[in-house]
Order: C-alpha cells, then sequence, then structure tokens
C-alpha cells in the first residue's frame, strides 16, 4: 500500500524540507549548547555555595577573637628565688613558680608566679580592675563557675576586664562582651596549652615565694 | 515521522541545573565538612566534658589520701583510681580534640541528661555535680591523717563513684558514639566493683558508707551480678581479684 506522504511530492519539496529541518536541529543544537553551559555555571555556583555554608557552619567555637594578642617565646623554667618580672599586666606566661595556683575565685589578688603556672596547665584567668561594680563581678563569677578558670582583681591593669590564657591576651571594657565566653571556649584547656591534662587543683593558695 | 518530545525551555533547564547544583553542593559540603562526630551540644560531649570535671575531683582526692597513710590497701586503691581516671579524663579529652570540639561547654553542666531518668542524689550548695566533695570536705581530707583521713576518703569516693556510675549509666544511655558507649560501660563496671570494694574497707576500719549503697545500686548492679567480667576488663579495672 503507497504511503500518502511519500506518493507525489517533488524533489525539491523534499530537499526545501529537508534543509529546513538540518538548519532547525543546528539552532536546537546552539540553544542545547549555550543551555548547557548555563547549567554548567548555575551548578558550580550552586556547588561552591553549598560547599561555603557548611564551611561557614561548622565552626563551633565561633566569635570574633580577632581583638587576642598573642605572645609567643615564653619562658617555661619553674624559679623559686626573686620574684619573675612580667612584661604584661596580668603576666600572659614566661617562668614562674614550681606551684600553681589552684583555680578558683578568688577577691585579693593572686600572685602572678603561681597564677602564670596555672596557665601552663590550661588556665583561664579572668582578671579586673579593683572596684568593678558588683553585677558586673557577679557575671565573672558565673563565667569563672567551672573547672580550669582563675578571677581575680588585678591593680593597674589596662582595661577594666581582662581574659588571659597561656600566651593570649583579651582586653575588654564590659562583663557583657560575649568574647569573654568565645576565649574560654576557645583556650581554656585549648591548643595553646604547654601543658595539657595537668591539674589545677593540689597547687597552692598561699604565696610561697621567699 | 513523529513530532519530537516536547523539550525543556532554556530557563526550565537553568532551573533544573540550579536545584540540581544546589542538591549536589549541600550533598558534597556534607560529606566534606559534616561532623563525622558527635556535636557541641550531643550527649557524647557533654558527657565527656562532665565526666572530666567529675574525675578531676578523684584523682585529687585519690592523691591526697595517698600522702596521707601507709595503708597498703588504700594506697593501692587510690592508685589504681588516679591513674584509671586520670588516664580515661585523657581519652575524653583526646575525643572533644579530635571531634573539633572545646574543652568548655557551650551551657550548664549536666545539661545533656535531661533525657535520662536518672536517681536523685543529693548535692549541697557550692557543689558542681552530683557526689563531688565540698571544698570544706576537701580540706577536711586535707588536713587528716592516718586512719580518719583513709575512712573519709572511703566516704567521699564512695559517695562520688555513687554519682559517677549514675553519670555514666547516663552515658550508656544517651551516648550515640561506640567509644563512649563503651567507656561509660567500663566505668559503671568499674566504680560499681569499687564501691562494693571500699564498702568493705569501711566496715574493717569500723565504720560504713554515708549512704545506703544496695538501695541506690540496687540487687542487679553490673559488679553484683557479673563479677568475673570485670578482671577481663582492660580499662579501669580494680585491683580486687
Amino acid at each position: 500500500m503507497p504511503r500518502p506522504d511519500r506518493s507525489s511530492t517533488g524533489g525539491n519539496d523534499q530537499r526545501a524540507a529537508k534543509l529546513d529541518q538540518l538548519r532547525k536541529e543546528a539552532r536546537s543544537a546552539d540553544r542545547r549548547r549555550t543551555a548547557s553551559l548555563w547549567v554548567v555555571a548555575v551548578a558550580i555556583v550552586a556547588l561552591v555555595g553549598g560547599l561555603v555554608t557548611w564551611q561557614i557552619a561548622r565552626d563551633p567555637a565561633g566569635g570574633d577573637l580577632s581583638a587576642v594578642k598573642s605572645y609567643d617565646n615564653l619562658g617555661r623554667e619553674h624559679v623559686t628565688a626573686g620574684k619573675a618580672d612580667y612584661p604584661q599586666t596580668p603576666a600572659v606566661g614566661g617562668d614562674h613558680h614550681p606551684a600553681w595556683w589552684n583555680c578558683g575565685i578568688y577577691t585579693e589578688e593572686i600572685p602572678e608566679y603561681h597564677a602564670v603556672h596555672s596557665l601552663e596547665h590550661g588556665a583561664v584567668w579572668l582578671t579586673y580592675e579593683p572596684g568593678l561594680p558588683q553585677a558586673d563581678l557577679e557575671k565573672l563569677q558565673k563565667l569563672a563557675s567551672q573547672e580550669f578558670m582563675l578571677l581575680s582583681p588585678v591593680k593597674g591593669q589596662d582595661s577594666p576586664i581582662k581574659a588571659t590564657a597561656w600566651g593570649k591576651q583579651l582586653s575588654v571594657d564590659s562583663a557583657d562582651d560575649t568574647r569573654i565566653a568565645d576565649f574560654i571556649r576557645t583556650y581554656r584547656q585549648g591548643p595553646q596549652t604547654p601543658e595539657p591534662g595537668a591539674a589545677c587543683t593540689g597547687g597552692t593558695t598561699t604565696d610561697l615565694a621567699p | 515521522m513523529t513530532q519530537p518530545a516536547p523539550r525543556l525551555s532554556v530557563s526550565g533547564w537553568i532551573a533544573f541545573a540550579a536545584a540540581v547544583g544546589l542538591a549536589l553542593g549541600a550533598l558534597l559540603g556534607w560529606v566534606a565538612f559534616a561532623p563525622r562526630h558527635p556535636g557541641d551540644d550531643s550527649a557524647d560531649a557533654g558527657f565527656a566534658r562532665d565526666m572530666s570535671e567529675h574525675h578531676a575531683q578523684a584523682v585529687e582526692m585519690s592523691l591526697l589520701v595517698m600522702q596521707r597513710t601507709d595503708d597498703p590497701d588504700v594506697v593501692r586503691l587510690a592508685s589504681d583510681i588516679a591513674t584509671s581516671q586520670a588516664y580515661q579524663q585523657g581519652q575524653m579529652g583526646t575525643w572533644l580534640v579530635e571531634w573539633g570540639l572545646p574543652q568548655a561547654r557551650p551551657g550548664e553542666r549536666m545539661a545533656w541528661m535531661a533525657g535520662h531518668d536518672h536517681a536523685t542524689m543529693d548535692m549541697p550548695a557550692g557543689v558542681p555535680m552530683p557526689g563531688m566533695a565540698t571544698p570544706a570536705e576537701i580540706a577536711k581530707l586535707t588536713s587528716s591523717r592516718g586512719k580518719a583521713a583513709e575512712v573519709l576518703y572511703l566516704q567521699l569516693m564512695t559517695t562520688h563513684h555513687l554519682a559517677g556510675v549514675e553519670m555514666a549509666r547516663a552515658g550508656l544511655d544517651l551516648g550515640r558514639d561506640p567509644q563512649v558507649r563503651s567507656l561509660a560501660e567500663k566505668m559503671v563496671r568499674a566504680q560499681s566493683g569499687e564501691v562494693e570494694l571500699m564498702t568493705t574497707m569501711l566496715t574493717e576500719r569500723g565504720s560504713q558508707p554515708r549512704e545506703d549503697v544496695s538501695a541506690i545500686m540496687g540487687p542487679n548492679s553490673p559488679s553484683a551480678s557479673t563479677p568475673a567480667e570485670e578482671s577481663s576488663s582492660t580499662m579501669g579495672g580494680h585491683s580486687r581479684h
């Protein structure tokens, strides 16, 4: 049985139709190429976006600690004779007394050469200029109510409140500054600790320097 | 010839690509950065942090009594507790480092235990967690010598262990990480066994625990039911055998 579409059309018509078909195919191939370029581009952008989002979301300690000052090449010797002199107030590290100061909350000044040894064991030392308002002091006491924390007043420090770990120090103006908690989370027994695992109990609460 | 199947328009393809790309990006991001480890608020991390602090006081008290008596049984027990718990503190601290988490908590102590149906224990003011000795008790242990120090140590450590076992049970109940669950189980066994040992040692010294131990531990405590398995425990096993 003859098929109606092939029965009687002329050769010219057939060629024109074929040409038209080829042009159409070329155009759609072009479109496909453009589209696939877009597809790849958008996919890459989305992929990078996904990765960056994850990367940002995964840091648990968080907080902006860019104001933390770092100190290197700190002495680690045990010295009993005389009193070590420290360039920072309060000291951020250096030679210290063989006895560490027991972690806890103190309302009197504590000897730096003992406290520095506690820093070496991973303690964070919160200090404040004497005369800090009671409400602010209570906020610091709450922050210091965990293991490996020292809290004490320090006369003559150049900021109302400071947070100190071995080789690290942050100065803040207010007890409400959330960077204090960020500092504790990052540096309390943090990676900068020279002697991780050493205790912050069983040391001394008495000044043992001669 | 039939018409070709209707194709997606260019904008359709782009929308499709955006969706696929986002899904792929999220998946890849997850593969690359997702915590394959317990998170900051997990029971595993909470257990590691709280048990470390709890252990620290057990080590402290053990070191104190070792300097205050020559009794070989007490010195041996204290040495066992100090070395095994200090080792476990190191294990737990290392987990936190491996998990990329701070040693300091994000919130309150014991928040991770909320889902655990635990026995309540007295917690005097100034004591951070159940079972821990007060500063006054630590001061008293520090100033005691000889048998008085032994008895006080055994009583304080029994209280400490009873709460320690309870926290370890919570770790076993709520922890997901196999290492955490394994260590928590070893703690339950070792500390339960030591509570029994210390009860006997207190009786030998004409004293007794401050708590009703059998009421707290129950008749089916692991140490009571399977004493033989304890000696095969590689960690925290005590020297009673």
